[in-house]
């Protein structure tokens, strides 16, 4: 089941689905590598904006964005 | 001999690319900017042999999109320039994510030679990349290096000599599938069309065209022939959608990643373990729900302390001896040698008086910006981007609007630029348009003095009370930029979306060479400023100051004094209606450090006997009211060009003059009016 990234908890694993919403920073964010078959975890998941670890890569995105990331939890 | 070898650098940001541009060009280096952006171009030669070569660092980018300035300045270099060869630099400890990049750029055509740099972390990593596999899978050189150590550095220029002056160049293409690759085809052949006029590859082009590349469609709508190109696009993205069950940009993107995971998977070893990394666990305090802002406040008091007390008290102690030593041996020199009093009045006066007053706070700015580079090098800025937004966010401000804020604690100007980072329109406009109230080191001079002659010494239990009057002139600042930035995204730019996306990279120590080399480049545009503007202002006032002929120089009958006579019923309300106060704040709009100068110009004195006089021309409350004054009024010249540039409208930049010296003088007239209802003088 798709349920948006924002409802992950910290120290889990989602796996992404897609990125809704056709803005220009949907895309960016796919180009970062947040894109269909990646695996996310989440670092921080309080008030503000999420932490993520993309691979290598930490990434701080909005609550905003991270709405519009679609996953399943692995 | 052979041509010069054009080399441009291209990569992710925090891949180090910054560092192997500073080895490959040690010191030989050009920063200016782009023509007609303000992204910073940085261009360096070396010498190989008796080879030249010419290395451009483009700015960082995670790919060719058009999702800003950097990403269009980057992409248009490589087609529209056409360097020799572009040298790809990768975090090899981060290889997937970065070669997203590579990918785009083996798609322009151009002759790459990828970096795999910062092979030691991905050692440390446990990631084993096997270079020989990744050469033949790409069909490009690639050659493993450490930049801050210099290692494979000579064998990179090596590369990229060879592939520059060889003429067959080895196209890289990515299959996108039947259905793909037949609508570019078909694109492609209305763009031929066009092409004449066309800067950019045809089926380049075409592929953009299908990834809804915003930048692209503009350019291409604008190209004569290529009216209809707009309706088969449509066509073509409709087709596909259909075929491919989403949207072809989105497909473009996962294919490009589908390609990087094959040549990862026969090329990279890696452990898999879900272990925490140092960053991680630092990153566990510094980002903590409630430590992160105390760490934020600590890491900030200390940076404006050890600036204030080492930099401006100890150091630009130091640099003020020098200054008036010099002063009075000039003095008695140009006596001695019989020089005419006016020339000599120009020289001690004008120029030591006028300019030393401004020299001594160089060591302050340059400590500041030390700090600065430290956190920026580190990697703790974007850190403090995180933990600022939440309570950003609360006044429906950005995360990033607080860092350019920092940064504008140095400069105006570099905080305006700073804004580059902000996504959306909304949010990065109002960064802008908040950042000319940040205290900037220009200011401080007119603090320093200021708060030097009427309030230190005093104490209010521990604290000198010149030291709370400064504090408060920063809070009152940053208290300023938030309310009016409150005001414009609530009521001017409401309702666009605003986006976050950053990345943190991981933790480094930064090289001593790498801050040295930072903090220069940033420092040195204030002694450019003051060997040009502030120079010439000096000269200005000096110059009005003695005319007309035979005038009692400096005094209410100068060109000076008839200048500030006529505005200073202005400032009567906030106190300080003197023509010498009004004088020195026009010619702050030249330059925040020109209202020192200035006084010690017209009042004829250097730095040390200014103080006396202030002292006697102002009481605490109104010289309370001046520095207030000085603080929020009319941003500098630089900082007016800059909001103009960024904002790409004179109307802000005139809008943002008025109402920072609207608010600068209801301001002045408050703090003014009320003291003195509460029976202060």
């Amino acid at each position: 089941m798709n349920i948006p990234l924002n409802s992950i908890g910290v120290g889990k694993y989602a796996e992404v689905n897609n990125v809704i919403g056709g803005e220009l920073m949907c895309k960016k964010l796919m180009e970062m590598g947040v894109n269909k078959g990646n695996v996310i975890e989440v670092v921080r998941n309080d008030a503000g904006p999420l932490i993520i670890k993309v691979g290598e890569m930490r990434l701080v995105l909005g609550r905003g964005m991270a709405q519009k990331v679609m996953v399943k939890e692995v | 001999m052979s041509k010069e070898l054009v080399i441009a650098l291209a990569g992710n940001p925090n891949c180090g690319k910054t560092s192997l541009f500073n080895t490959l060009t040690g010191s030989k280096q050009h920063v200016g900017n782009w023509p007609g952006v303000t992204v910073e171009k940085k261009e360096g030669k070396l010498k190989v042999g008796d080879r030249k070569i010419k290395v451009i660092d483009l700015p960082g980018t995670y790919s060719l999109g058009a999702y800003s300035e950097d990403e269009v300045v980057a992409r248009d270099f490589i087609l529209k320039d056409k360097p020799d060869v572009v040298i790809n630099v990768v975090d090899s400890s981060n290889i997937e994510r970065n070669l997203y990049l590579t990918m785009q750029i083996l798609e322009t055509g151009a002759k790459v030679v990828l970096a795999l740099n910062m092979m030691d972390e991905a050692r440390n990593k446990n990631i084993e990349i096997n270079v020989d596999k990744i050469s033949k899978a790409l069909n490009i050189p690639v050659v493993s290096t450490v930049a801050t150590k210099g290692e494979g550095i000579n064998e990179l220029i090596k590369e990229a000599i060879k592939i520059g002056d060889a003429k067959e160049n080895g196209l890289y293409k990515i299959d996108y599938g039947n259905d793909v690759e037949k609508e570019i085809k078909l694109l492609q052949e209305a763009l031929s069309e066009c092409a004449v006029s066309l800067e950019y590859p045809e089926s380049w082009t075409a592929l953009k065209l299908l990834e809804n590349d915003e930048y692209i469609k503009k350019y291409i709508e604008k190209k004569e022939n290529c009216g209809n190109i707009n309706e088969k696009l449509e066509k073509s993205i409709e087709n596909l959608t259909v075929a491919i069950g989403y949207e072809p940009d989105a497909f473009i993107i996962d294919k490009r990643y589908e390609v990087i995971s094959e040549v990862i998977q026969s090329s990279v070893k890696k452990e898999i373990i879900r272990k925490e990394s140092t960053s991680d666990k630092i990153d566990k305090w510094v980002t903590h729900k409630w430590f992160g802002i105390p760490i934020f406040g600590i890491i900030m008091f200390t940076m404006y302390q050890v600036s204030m007390t080492f930099g401006n008290g100890f150091l630009g102690g130091k640099v003020d001896d020098a200054c008036s030593a010099l002063g009075e041996w000039a003095g008695n020199t140009l006596t001695n040698i019989g020089t005419p009093e006016l020339l000599k009045s120009f020289i001690t006066d004008g120029i030591i008086g006028g300019l030393g007053s401004v020299i001594v706070f160089i060591p302050m700015i340059f400590t500041m910006y030390f700090f600065i580079s430290i956190l920026e090098d580190s990697g703790y800025m974007a850190r403090a981007a995180y933990v600022m937004d939440r309570l950003m966010n609360s006044i429906g401000l950005h995360g990033k609007t607080a860092v350019s804020l920092i940064i504008s604690g140095g400069c105006n100007v570099a905080g305006i630029m700073s804004t580059r980072t902000l996504d959306s329109r909304k949010d990065r406009m109002v960064a802008i348009l908040i950042n000319p109230f940040v205290s900037c080191s220009a200011r401080l001079p007119v603090y320093a003095l200021f708060a030097g002659a009427f309030f230190s010494g005093k104490k209010i239990g521990i604290f000198d009370q010149g030291g709370i009057v400064i504090f408060s002139l920063y809070a009152l600042g940053i208290i300023v930029a938030i309310l009016v930035g409150k005001f414009f995204s609530e009521k001017v730019f409401k309702g666009e979306e605003s986006y976050f996306i950053l990345e943190l990279p991981p933790y480094r120590i930064p090289t001593a060479k790498s801050i040295f080399i930072h903090m220069w480049e940033k420092s040195q545009h204030f002694i450019k400023k003051m060997s040009t503007i502030i120079l010439g202002l000096v000269i200005i006032v000096w110059v009005l100051s003695n005319l007309p002929g035979g005038v009692e120089p400096g005094s209410k009958d100068s060109l000076i004094g008839i200048i500030g006579s006529a505005m200073a019923p202005i400032f009567k309300p906030a106190g300080f209606g003197t023509w010498q106060a009004a004088v020195s704040l026009i010619t702050g709009i030249g330059a925040k450090e020109a209202v020192v100068s200035t006084l010690g110009t017209v009042y004829g004195v250097g730095e040390e006997n200014l103080t006396t006089i202030i002292q006697q021309a102002f009481t605490p409350l109104s010289a309370l009211a001046f520095m207030v004054m000085s603080l929020l009024y009319c941003p500098c010249a630089a900082t007016i060009g800059a909001i103009k540039r960024e904002t790409n409208s004179s109307k802000w930049a005139l809008a943002a003059v008025v109402y920072t010296c609207v608010i600068g003088w209801i301001a002045g007239v408050l703090v003014y009016q009320i003291g003195k209802l509460l029976g202060f003088s």
